[in-house]
Order: C-alpha cells, then structure tokens, then sequence
C-alpha cells in the first residue's frame, strides 16, 4: 500500500517518491488491522524489487492499539530485514512530546528490530 | 431463545449498571455512559465525544490519552470477545466517571460459561505480573505475536492493566445457564501521574 487517507481510527499513509519516505500519521485503533498493516508490510516486503537503495520510514501517531503496535512491530521487522540485505534506512519516530508511553513504544519497537530511531517529541495540536 | 430468557438477561445486566450508578457519590462526574450493543462506529464517537470532553475540562494531555487507550481497549474487548445471544443482540455497557481521585471506567462483557474458566485463569495469571512483567509479556507478544485469536495480538487485558498501574478489578456473575457477565472496573488515579 502506497497511501491510504486519513480517517477518525486509521492513519494517513504516504510515500513520496522523490525522497523515498514512507509515512504513517494520525491514530491507528481500527478494527481490523491485519487488514490495514498487511498492504503496509507486503510495500515493504517488495521494497528491494522497485530498485531503490533509501528507505526513509516517518512515523508519527496519536491513539494507537495494542493490536496495531503487534502489526507494527513486524512492519518495522521486516524494514530491519531488508536493511541487512544493504538498504539504507533511516527511521524517524515522532510523538506528542506529553505522550512518554509513544516514546517507549517506539524505543521497544527499535529494541525488537535492531534499527537505529531519531525520536522527535512534538507539541500535538488539540 | 433457546437456553435464555431474554427479560432476564436484560435486567441482570441493568441491575448491574444501575448498581454502579447507584453507587456514585455526588463527587462523581459521569463522564461517558453508553449501553446496548457496541461496534467500531460506536468507539470512534465515544472517543471523539470523550476526547472532547477532557480538553474542555483542560485535562492533562497525558492523562487524557491514557484515559482513552483504556476505553479503545475495553470497548476493542467487548466488540472481538462479547458473546452475542442466540438472536445475535448484545446488551453490554461502559461507565466513565470522573471524581478527584482521577477516572473510573466500568465496561462489561457477556461470556459463554463455556469460556469462563479460561478467561479467569489468564486474567489470575496476569494479575500476579507486576509492572516490569507485564511489559516485558507485551514486549514478548510484539516480537512473536500469536494471530490465532482473530488478528487481536491478545493485548487487550494486558495493555488495560499496564496502564492503569495495576489498578483493575474484575468480577464474574451468572446470568443464566449459559452466559456469565465479565465487569471489569479500572482506575486511573492522579497521584500515579504525579
């Protein structure tokens, strides 16, 4: 999945083809995310086959579910995989700067992978 | 319906939420009240209206999100894990109130009896974790999720307990021969958040 738009439960996805960055924002407590995350990690997956040699992965959410942050997980695995195989990757994880709980997400997330994140702690708009 | 006297049922049920009503104080602020059968619709208004709400009442941004991952977890709870009656109706609900020890939520799933004992084994189980535990189980679950539990990761409870520090109480009552009521009551205190 390339872009998906925005809705109250589902995060806005882009990937802008002149800077090869990936971008998932907004709140992620859809129903079904093995729906919604499976697009995302088959993008992934198929990465390497569009020849580019740059990832560069912009992640920024508000509310998001336990079950996204499962499916997340192997999203960000899979980036980790294909990074080992030569591509330069660059993770950019961005969170409302009260939100410590975001923070630690993220850090568990590059716990789990391996990857290198730059945290941006950001004051969210109401 | 076979097996269940649908009268009975509903007023089990509301005996139950009248009870937590009747129980309030007059320090108790009902901050979101919803009852009768719950869908993803449902949870993005009760979000968006709870959400609302917590920036009137010019609520700590942190608390506030925490308030409402513990209500997408419980109302996510009941949607994948309530069982609906034989005529497929479901009559479950959620209670958020507010006081000046911080925030109570109430929400209430229907169970088949068949699975009653399962589900208090976990939850016995998880509740002797303490904080560290439970999130390394999450972290666990996040590197080799088990997806034969329809795509939900199994997170829920975990997540609810995690967040509320721990301060989550459940009770379990028979309804009929074939369907228990799961009430779950969580706290998010103030004095955690200091």
């Amino acid at each position: 999945m390339e872009n998906h738009t925005r809705a109250n439960d589902t995060p806005e996805v882009n990937f802008d083809k002149d800077t090869n960055t990936y971008s998932i924002v907004g709140n992620s407590y859809m129903e079904n995310c093995i729906k919604f995350y499976e697009p995302i990690k088959a993008f992934i997956e198929n990465y390497e086959s569009t020849g580019r040699n740059e990832l560069n992965l912009f992640l920024h959410f508000n509310l998001l579910n336990s079950s996204s942050a499962v499916y997340l997980a192997q999203v960000i695995i899979r980036v980790s995989e294909i990074a080992k195989k030569g591509l330069q990757v660059n993770v950019k994880w961005a969170h409302d700067i009260h939100d410590e709980e975001l923070l630690e997400l993220g850090q568990k997330l590059s716990s789990i992978s391996k990857l290198p994140f730059e945290y941006l702690a950001i004051e969210d708009d109401e | 319906m076979k097996g269940v006297n649908y009268k009975e049922f509903e007023n089990s049920v509301l005996a139950s939420y009248n009870q937590i009503k009747d129980n309030l104080s007059e320090d108790d602020n009902i901050l979101c009240n919803y009852i009768g059968k719950f869908n993803q619709d449902i949870l993005i208004s009760i979000i968006s209206l709870t959400e609302h709400a917590l920036v009137q009442n010019s609520e700590q941004k942190k608390i506030r999100s925490r308030l409402l991952y513990v209500i997408i977890e419980c109302v996510q709870n009941i949607i994948c894990h309530s069982d609906d009656l034989p005529d497929n109706s479901q009559l479950t609900f959620l209670l958020v109130t507010n006081n000046d020890n911080g925030y109570q939520i109430h929400a209430t799933n229907t169970i088949l009896q068949s699975k009653v004992a399962a589900l208090e084994e976990k939850i016995k189980s998880l509740m002797k974790q303490n904080s560290e535990g439970l999130a390394r189980l999450f972290q666990k679950k996040m590197e080799a999720p088990s997806l034969d539990d329809g795509g939900n990761g199994g997170l829920g409870i975990i997540t609810i307990m995690s967040k509320s520090e721990r301060n989550f109480a459940y009770t379990m009552s028979k309804l009929s021969d074939d369907y228990s009521l799961f009430q779950l009551k969580i706290e998010l205190k103030y004095k955690d958040f200091n």
